[in-house]
């Protein structure tokens, strides 16, 4: 290189390692056909999304109409009439009282705990069998109880919290669980993880519970070899 | 030490140093194979910042004098260390306002240290009882540390002329995890709405960290980047107060216990939210949030064992540029070789001694307890500076040999021969290095420790007092008086700061006519 030349020289590269430095941060708006991303390290989008919509239509899906009945289906037997349980609402739509998601799975789920529960909420709202009660008078009912979510599967408690919600003007017929349990299986520095969410669904009259749930399975890999490897190459994924 | 590093300097001692040839390439070899090593930066960055040094030693000897004599300036820039440390004996004095202008005036002269002045703001701001302007600034900075490139090129080349301060400032591991903990406590001493998001943004960044170390293969990733308990603490708090959301205070709880299993009331804690519920009907929880005693800070000092090894380095580097070429074209070796004896400066940990142990408790005049470590930030700043060490010694190791091969190029320059041209660069290199500052910018203003206590009080008003307690328990005569208006099954938030006998509090539902109250 000719020595007049150095200087600039100089100068370009420095110009652009300083350009290297520069501090990036880039958001874009996803439209509604754009794919959820697939979580590298923990379920995300992509999983968790999925998964509420099936477990709530195979529920809702189970649940008669309110026009034929406010009941359900309970071990394959019909649980009654139209007067039977009967609805709390003019309408003909049972209340349902969401009391909240209990994550028994390996993972955190961080802030996707709340949408899933919004998620869920929303879901059953749009229904014609349902009317969801709204999560503030829940939670003032459960601090006024000072009963645990999980304790409500026991009558005496179900009935105290259903007695609770009474008192502020919400008569319920349904108390609605939500589950997320998980199970990994390791082999080497591959792992899969099944992630399965339950719905349950307890008529507080009588007891009867029904239950549905959807599953997803997710690999883990350290590298992509590890998932050809382990996976397949001709995964859809890949 | 690093494996690479250990190998570089395998291969300098392995060549006898009175006669041994090294040229450029195989000085550029060394380096690169330390930089490499470090894994600090990628490679092809590395190459353009030895290609970088390289061309710029090869300008003509007039420029690279100039270029010299104006690092020579540059790097004997004054440093703010007595401003920082006059603002922390008035922090804990109690002279916030003097403490705030100290530290403002650090910032004004100061740019490279403007960063860690401006954390130690935030921590004036909340304990003048102003939580709202902490979390702003704190948030501020959240946003810069993340946005910032994780490379600073240009940071990178002047510190291989000058000195690691001339990097950009960036947190430790531990202190961006605080950040986002203490933009939990503002929230929480003020209305309380992020608190819960802040909880998860430290729990995330923990997780990050945790990845981060395991991608650059530390051995022991998971002792230096440990979850720091008061995070997943505070996040086991606040869902365990929807009264619903147990699953998840479990969770977070057992993180607690595993990282501090010394903090016992953990266990109860546990206890309570895998079986028990939030409190007992008709009674409310108020949440002693304490930061006590004062907190690590950096200070300079020499790292013997590798002064040494710098002395091989700069002998080598000295012996590849004394190099001549006699009549028939061969190599000589025949002048006088001055090693470059100034020491490598690293920072190192000091820790300033403080009265207080903890803080008692009373309310309605009955003490109910003293708070508990939950968090002993001196460890963590230990753990993490003795995780850096390698990289920082390796970062020094590059840097002196950068300096003796544009010391050797301006000698030959400037056409000097001999005897003058080693005591030229004997002195100039000398000079050079001891002008170098080991990187001490760290938040100043944190803690020694951060402590917890949890009351469960009846409904309504109660009267409070705080007060900071010795080593062996005794009562000093410092104390916060304050009423608080607990309800049913909520919780209710006091911060207190106490860096010595002085105690700030901070108590978002006080409502005492007198905040600050009696102060003896």
């Amino acid at each position: 290189m000719k020595s007049h030349h150095v200087p600039r020289v100089v100068t370009a590269l420095i110009i652009c390692l300083g350009s290297i430095g520069c501090a990036s941060q880039y958001g874009h708006i996803l439209s509604s056909n754009d794919e959820d991303l697939v979580g590298s390290h923990t379920a995300g989008a992509a999983t968790w999304n999925p998964l509420v919509d099936e477990a709530v239509s195979k529920l809702l899906g189970r649940c008669p109409s309110p026009v034929k009945s406010v009941t359900f289906d309970s071990d394959n037997q019909s649980s009654g009439g139209v007067n039977q349980i009967g609805s709390a609402l003019a309408d003909g739509r049972a209340t349902v009282c969401f009391v909240g998601i209990e994550n028994k799975s390996a993972e955190e789920i961080g802030d996707f705990k709340d949408q899933l529960y919004q998620r869920i909420d929303m879901q059953i709202n749009q229904t014609d069998a349902f009317r969801g009660i709204s999560r503030r008078l829940v939670d003032a009912a459960l601090l006024e109880t000072r009963l645990r979510p999980d304790s409500l599967f026991l009558p005496a408690n179900r009935d105290l919290f259903a007695a609770s919600l009474g008192r502020q003007g919400t008569p319920v017929d349904y108390l609605l669980y939500a589950n997320i349990t998980s199970g990994t299986t390791d082999r080497n520095k591959t792992s899969q993880r099944d992630y399965l969410l339950t719905l349950e669904l307890v008529n507080l009259r009588t007891g009867d519970a029904l239950k549905e749930s959807a599953e997803i399975r997710k690999g883990y890999s350290k590298s992509v070899a590890g998932k050809w490897w382990n996976f397949g190459l001709m995964h859809p994924s890949n | 030490m690093n494996r690479a590093v250990i190998q570089s300097m395998q291969d300098l001692n392995n060549h006898p140093t009175t006669s041994v040839t090294v040229d450029r390439q195989a000085t550029l070899r060394v380096s690169t194979r330390l930089l490499l090593g470090s894994d600090f930066w990628p490679p092809t960055v590395t190459r353009i910042l030895l290609s970088a040094a390289c061309t710029l030693t090869r300008c003509t000897g007039q420029l690279t004098l100039l270029i010299l004599i104006a690092i020579l300036f540059l790097t004997g820039c004054n440093t703010p260390f007595q401003r920082f440390e006059s603002a922390r004996d008035l922090f804990a004095a109690g002279n916030l306002v003097d403490a705030r202008q100290s530290l403002l005036k650090v910032q004004e002269d100061h740019p490279r240290y403007k960063t860690p002045a401006e954390l130690d703001l935030a921590m004036v701001d909340l304990a003048e009882g102003n939580p709202v302007a902490a979390e702003k600034r704190l948030r501020k900075l959240r946003d810069g540390f993340e946005a910032a490139p994780k490379i600073d090129a240009m940071g990178e080349i002047t510190s291989l002329a000058t000195d690691d301060t001339a990097l950009r400032y960036q947190p430790a591991g531990y202190e961006e995890v605080l950040i986002r903990s203490m933009l939990a406590v503002c929230s929480l001493a003020n209305d309380q709405i992020d608190a819960e998001s802040y909880t998860l943004q430290a729990m995330a960044k923990q997780a990050a960290l945790a990845n981060e170390s395991e991608k650059r293969g530390l051995l022991n990733a998971k002792d230096i980047y440990q979850p720091i308990a008061f995070a997943p603490y505070l996040r086991g708090v606040l869902r365990e107060a929807t009264h619903h959301d147990y699953d998840d205070a479990t969770r977070a709880y057992t993180i607690v216990s595993e990282v501090q299993p010394s903090f016992d009331p953990v266990l109860s804690d546990i206890q309570r939210v895998s079986f028990g519920s939030h409190s007992q009907p008709k009674h409310g929880v108020i949440y002693v949030i304490a930061c006590t005693g004062r907190g690590p800070i950096l200070q300079e000092t020499v790292a013997p064992t590798t002064t040494a090894a710098m002395q091989i380095a700069s002998l080598m580097l000295n012996s590849a540029e004394s190099e001549s070429i006699d009549e028939n074209g061969n190599p000589t070796q025949d002048r006088l070789i001055l090693p470059n004896l100034a020491p490598v400066k690293v920072p190192e940990i000091l820790m300033t001694e403080s009265n207080v142990a903890r803080i008692g408790v009373t309310v309605d005049g009955r003490p109910v307890g003293a708070t508990e470590t939950l968090t002993d930030v001196e460890t963590l700043a230990r753990t993490q500076l003795d995780a850096e060490m390698p990289w920082t010694i390796a970062r020094a190791v590059v840097r002196r040999a950068t300096k003796e091969i544009a010391v050797a190029k301006t000698s030959d320059a400037l056409g000097m021969e001999g005897n003058s041209a080693s005591i030229f660069r004997f002195a100039a290199s000398t000079i050079w290095s001891g002008t170098e500052s080991a990187d001490t910018r760290c938040w100043s203003l944190l803690p020694r420790e951060i402590q917890v206590l949890r009351i469960e009080v009846p409904e309504g008003e109660h009267a409070l007092e705080l007060s900071t307690l010795g080593w062996s328990d005794e009562v000093h005569q410092t104390s916060k008086k304050m009423k608080m208006d607990v309800i049913d099954g909520k919780n209710h938030y006091v911060i207190a700061i106490a860096p010595d006998e002085q105690l700030y509090t901070i108590a978002s539902d006080d409502i005492s006519q007198s905040p600050t109250s009696a102060e003896l």
